[in-house]
């Protein structure tokens, strides 16, 4: 039997509820859902995931979703995942020192192509720069 | 990276012992307590402040990071 952290429930609790909104009146979306926690719960008791952040589990844990799920594809760009899954991460408005151009503003913060985190930010002469980053 | 155990903190690690080691506890102290991208923000600074460091996690760098514009 695998367990997972009271804080991996907390987070897949939250996508849960946010992606039954997305499948309203599709019956085989709960076992489906049941069988896909357990393929990730096992993926979380292997060596990589236990020696990587917890960023980077949350942010497996949504592609893993999406590749199952491939109509809940939505969810990458809907804010509220956004924020669960890069939660703890400078966000939109905080400013950031990078020592190639000053003090910057993050404009954007989404999930980028290759499911790191994707900013953009505005540089002190007005430029905006963006970058994929990962944990 | 920001996990003690990872492959990648001991890779960075042995080229800080190897290139720059009284820099040492400041990259594990960022590494604990930094928010994620701020880690990579202080490495950034490294390339003008310890070149030759900068230069030996310069392609690891690469894995962390992707400019689009």
């Amino acid at each position: 039997m695998i367990s997972a952290t009271p804080e991996q429930t907390e987070f897949t609790g939250q996508i849960h509820k946010i992606a039954l909104y997305h499948v309203t009146g599709d019956a085989d979306f709960e076992p489906a859902w049941k069988k896909f926690l357990v393929e990730f719960q096992q993926l979380t008791t292997q060596s990589y995931a236990q020696n990587t952040s917890g960023l980077n589990i949350k942010l497996i844990f949504l592609q893993m979703l999406l590749k199952h799920f491939p109509s809940l594809s939505v969810l990458k760009t809907d804010p509220r995942v956004i924020d669960l899954v890069l939660a703890g991460c400078r966000t939109v408005g905080d400013k950031v020192v990078d020592p190639r151009f000053g003090e910057c503003e993050i404009t954007q913060r989404s999930i980028g192509d290759r499911f790191g985190v994707l900013y953009t930010m505005k540089t002190p002469n007005g430029s905006l720069v963006s970058f994929e980053f990962f944990d | 990276m920001r996990k003690p155990n990872s492959e990648y903190y001991r890779e960075f690690r042995i080229l800080f012992e190897a290139h720059e080691p009284t820099l040492l506890p400041e990259f594990d102290e960022k590494v604990k307590n930094s928010r994620p991208l701020e880690v990579f923000m202080w490495l950034e600074g490294l390339r003008t402040t310890s070149k030759e460091l900068w230069e030996s996690l310069d392609p690891l760098m690469a894995d962390f990071f992707y400019f689009n514009h």
